[in-house]
């Protein structure tokens, strides 16, 4: 067992690479601002997104190194000093955060609807009262928005140095003591129920409130998870890279392949997640949840069924043998997808939400709904927008509205729907794709949406939002349909970023805490898996 | 055996055991006659069991009619005691399998008894689906096979059939898991067995030798099942969960409930583990097999899962709010505040609360501070389903059909008929198998036992520092 080469190098070509990729991402960024509409949506929402996943990974880096301290965990003490450094990011993360935060004060950007100031939130008799946002703007305010985010945010990170410098603190400790042990297994105990308590509110504010009338008791739990694969997989790639640089001679095919284990377990729990939250909105089809999947899976198919693809088969299949999980180049392979595929579930997450968003603003600066050129049945639609808000969740005659459905369905050539929201609900998505082909018809969409919300008997919200994002937020975009290469080189802006963190402070300790009670478990750690033709399942030099 | 272990780890058998100790102290309970405390207890146990034999009869005899369920309570104490019941039943199965996937060593002093007891409880689950149908001569029905009942079909939508595949398939394979570990402790009984009690327990081992090949299929099927279990302990409560979340109804339809129902499971079977090891390792002189250290994991997992459910509970109350719904936001309001206001809180104060004592050593390393806390959870977990269940639907939609429930008498001898129901057989279960696995305590006593013989065992730290506190304990 070679335990010599235990001081990581931040070389200054690895450093120039980096920075590099940095200044690569703030060209992206500032050429997505360059070429964008008048609000900056796409700067911004390459911004959020990037921020709160790469500051979501260091979070979950944390957490699960919390955990796995907690529950007396052995084999990860040849790698923990990886998860305390990616933790530290949460300082980088603060600074993130913090400028999407005065952004919110300043009204740098239009995120998030419910900061629009052009929305009326406090005056019910005025004619496009809010009501939905109203309710929620005891939560939904900036002074809120500061607390969840970065106060947040501050708190995690003070946690996470804390354990880091009681890890470090044990190396140099002179006589044997469980001192710094228990002080660590202390700090790693209380930052579970922290952790788990804040997160939740945190990504409601800052990830769930971009669609502000929608809501989902599982959202926290789904993006956590997320992030924890996002951890993972950045983990394995960090590991290979590592020990392809000559380091970690100590991290094993064993350790590799629980890690694996973990990429290929947690995958299946998020599926597990995602599938609870889809199917059971499904189900219950109530308009004012359904609208969020709707949305996505007419208007954003790529980005809705390659999440699925890249987060659940990939993974699934290749990492479900037992051989996979301990091939270098096979893990990384995974981890490359299952990183990017994360990602790619938080830009699902943010992008078509944000596009409403931005495209509710500009209805708003203009003076509220009433744009000219839109056909008598959108106003129609409106109306119905109108009525459904000022009725507080009762339940609606759809019949009075049908006349404007039976219109634009005729203009969309297509059967005159019925209550059923089954009709309904295709009648819609035909029409949705009838706007985008021709490219003419705002109309179409909008007025199917809000009939379908008045048939759902449902209470306004939708159907604001509907009726609003019904003209521009539903065509292809590059950068909101699908990634573009600026979002690329953005999101290699900020992985450098984390990277060259990272990096400055792994360099700061050992590679391996080599006074930690586990550390003999560790370096012996055995999966029982019986591989052959890999010299015996251990990576000794 | 010759990978280290670390020395902060805990001593999980103590009493310097043989191997031959080990047969002897696990083995006894099944050949001598009962003691005085069993009897009293199987007594009790058989008549809660004859009350529960009656208040059924009643049932069937006089009709469902004989419960207070109306039309708009049409789920009430019977639904809850299932899902009550389904919930007690996870934790053997994530004992069994998750817990091995994560070698957790911990797990070999409690799983047989845990296992046994998600058999138990899943017995006791079946009884109240099966005659809320009523007409239980009929309950077959629920199959769907060809037939001549001409449209009578079960329906493939429906969350309530899938319970019916959920729950038999995890009741089957929780059996199977159950039964291939028993094979080889069942064989060392036999072997130390006489005249008819010999013949049964040939039988019952299938003929075990304990040869190299008999032992190379075992683990095979055992890691079969564990695969097959893991699953599982996800599947039949996410399913329970969708009885209720995939209706339109506020407060039952949340996207948060599968994950939510799972925790509370979870945390509510390690509760019942806690109140039957307690009494069992005491009762059958167990205290060096399922020592302190098991009792203080129970403990932690129960803190855990505990907190998990506070999350899921605020989730909740907060989107509730969030949603700008108001029958979300009643639905709410009458939980905390309505006419069952008390079970609310008794919900929150047993299951996010008490857990948090756990918090200390000192408490959750005593027996009596975790037998009581462990009944505390018992009880608040049974709040939380009859929360969610009558206080729900005691407030519907239409005003007009506000109603307000209580129980019968017979719903509650039923209730209490399957407590009795669950402790004769866990019982019986005691006196003619090995309440803890044999030889899985056997291939963990030089790893994690006092005999440790792996590197460094010279140090023997934890295992002195234990000592201590067992003292202190």
């Amino acid at each position: 067992m070679n335990l010599t080469n235990t001081q990581f190098v931040f070389e200054g070509k690895t450093k120039r690479v980096l920075i590099g990729g940095m200044v690569l991402g703030v060209l992206c960024l500032v050429l997505t601002a360059l070429n964008d509409d008048e609000y900056h949506t796409r700067f911004w929402t390459n911004f959020l997104h990037n921020s709160v996943y790469f500051t979501a990974i260091a979070f979950m880096a944390m957490f699960f190194l919390a955990a796995q301290i907690t529950a007396f965990a052995g084999w990860m003490t040849a790698i923990k000093r990886i998860w305390e450094s990616m933790g530290q990011f949460m300082l980088v993360g603060l600074v993130l955060i913090g400028i999407v935060a005065i952004g919110v004060w300043g009204h740098l950007h239009h995120l998030y609807h419910w900061n629009d100031p052009n929305l009326n939130i406090s005056d019910p008799s005025a004619p496009h009262y809010d009501r939905i946002i109203a309710g929620k703007s005891g939560f939904l305010n900036p002074v809120f928005f500061t607390i969840a985010s970065i106060g947040f945010l501050a708190i995690w990170y003070f946690w996470s140095y804390k354990m880091r410098q009681t890890s470090i603190a044990q190396d140099t400790m002179e006589t044997a003591s469980r001192d710094y042990y228990k002080t660590e297994r202390k700090w790693a105990a209380s930052f579970l129920p922290i952790g788990g308590f804040l997160s939740a509110v945190f990504f409601w504010q800052v990830l769930m409130s971009v669609d502000p009338h929608w809501y989902s008791t599982m959202f926290a739990w789904y993006a956590t998870a997320s992030a924890w694969l996002g951890s993972l997989a950045l983990t394995v790639m960090i590991i290979i890279y590592l020990k392809s640089r000559g380091y970690l001679d100590f991290v094993t095919h064993d350790h590799l392949h629980d890690v694996g284990k973990y990429v290929f377990g947690i995958s299946v729990f998020w599926t597990y997640l995602w599938f609870d939250q889809f199917m059971l909105i499904w189900y219950a089809n109530n308009g004012e949840e359904t609208i969020y999947f709707k949305e996505r899976m007419n208007h954003y198919p790529v980005l809705f069924w390659g999440n699925l693809l890249m987060n659940f088969v990939a993974p699934f299949l290749i990492l479900m043998r037992n051989d996979t999980k301990r091939k270098f180049g096979t893990m990384f392979f995974v981890a490359l997808i299952v990183f990017f595929g994360h990602w790619w579930d938080y830009f699902y997450m943010i992008k078509p939400g944000a596009r409403i968003a931005a495209h509710e603003a500009k209805e708003l600066a203009e003076g509220g709904h009433h744009n000219t050129g839109l056909s008598a049945p959108a106003s129609d639609a409106l109306a119905v927008k109108t009525v459904l808000s000022n009725v507080k969740g009762e339940q609606h005659e759809s019949g009075e509205q049908q006349p404007a459905a039976a219109e634009s369905h005729g203009e969309a050539n297509q059967p005159v729907p019925n209550d059923e929201n089954m009709h309904d609900a295709e009648a819609s998505e035909d029409g949705a794709h009838g706007a985008s082909a021709d490219d003419h018809g705002a109309a179409a969409p909008a007025d199917e949406h809000g009939t379908e919300e008045a048939d759902h008997g449902g209470h306004g919200e939708d159907a604001h939002g509907a009726a609003a994002h019904a003209a521009e937020p539903s065509g292809f975009r590059l950068g909101f349909t699908v990634p573009g290469l600026e979002e690329l080189g953005v999101m290699i802006g900020f992985l450098s970023l984390f990277l060259f963190f990272f990096f400055t402070q792994l360099e700061r300790a050992s590679l391996i805490p080599l006074k930690d009670p586990y550390l003999e478990e560790s370096l012996h750690h055995e999966t029982g898996a019986n591989i052959e033709g890999e010299g015996g399942g251990h990576d000794h030099h | 055996m010759s990978q280290p272990v670390a020395p902060v780890r805990h001593i999980l058998i103590e009493g310097n055991k043989s191997y031959h100790n080990i047969t002897e102290d696990l083995c006894t309970p099944t050949e001598k006659a009962p003691s005085r405390e069993w009897i009293i207890a199987f007594s009790i146990a058989s008549a809660l069991l004859g009350l529960y034999i009656f208040a059924i009869i009643w049932t069937v005899w006089k009709g469902i009619g004989s419960w207070n369920l109306n039309r708009t309570i049409n789920w009430g104490w019977d639904i809850t005691n299932f899902v009550w019941w389904i919930g007690i039943g996870h934790a053997g199965t994530l004992i069994s399998a998750i817990l091995l996937l994560f070698r957790q060593r911990w797990r070999t002093g409690v799983n047989r008894a845990a296992e046994a007891m998600t058999i138990f409880a899943v017995i006791c689950a079946g009884q109240f689906p099966i005659f809320h149908m009523g007409r239980v001569w009929l309950a077959f029905f629920i199959f769907p096979f060809p037939n001549t009942r001409g449209p009578l079909w079960v329906n493939f939508n429906s969350p309530l059939l899938w319970d019916v595949f959920a729950i038999s398939t995890y009741f089957s394979v929780s059996l199977l898991f159950w039964y291939t570990g028993l094979v080889p402790d069942l064989a060392t009984v036999r072997d130390r067995a006489s005249g008819l009690r010999r013949k049964m327990y040939e039988i019952f081992s299938f003929g075990w030798t304990g040869s190299a090949k008999h032992w190379q299929r075992h683990e095979a099927l055992s890691l079969v099942l564990a695969g097959i279990s893991t699953p599982l302990v996800l599947s039949v409560h996410t399913i329970v969960s969708f009885d209720f979340a995939t209706s339109v109804v506020p407060g039952w339809h949340t996207t948060i409930f599968p994950p939510y129902f799972v925790a509370g499971a979870i945390f509510s079977g390690f509760a019942m583990v806690q109140t039957l090891m307690v009494i069992t390792r005491k009762v059958l002189k167990l205290e060096q097999y399922i020592t302190i250290n098991h009792i203080e994991s129970m403990n932690k997992v129960i803190v855990l899962t505990g907190t998990i459910v506070g999350v899921a509970y605020l989730t909740e109350l907060f989107i509730s709010w969030y949603s700008g719904y108001i029958y979300e936001q009643f639905a709410f309001y009458n939980r905390v505040f309505g006419i069952y206001w008390w079970s609310y809180f008794g919900m929150m104060f047993c299951n996010v609360v008490s857990p948090q004592l756990f918090w200390s050593r000192k408490i959750r390393r005593s027996i009596w501070w975790t037998f009581f806390l462990s009944i505390i959870v018992n009880i608040g977990m049974w709040f939380e389903r009859f929360v969610i269940i009558a206080t729900t639907l005691a407030r519907d939609f239409l005003p007009s059909s506000w109603s307000y429930y209580s129980p019968t008498w017979v719903e509650i001898s039923i209730f209490a008929g399957t407590i009795g129901l669950f402790f004769v057989l866990y019982m019986i279960f005691t006196r003619v198998a090995p309440v803890v696995a044999i030889a899985e305590i056997k291939a963990i006593l030089k790893v994690a036992g006092d005999q440790y013989i792996g590197p460094n065992a010279s140090q023997g730290h934890a295992h002195k520092q234990d000592e201590a506190t067992k003292k202190e304990a």
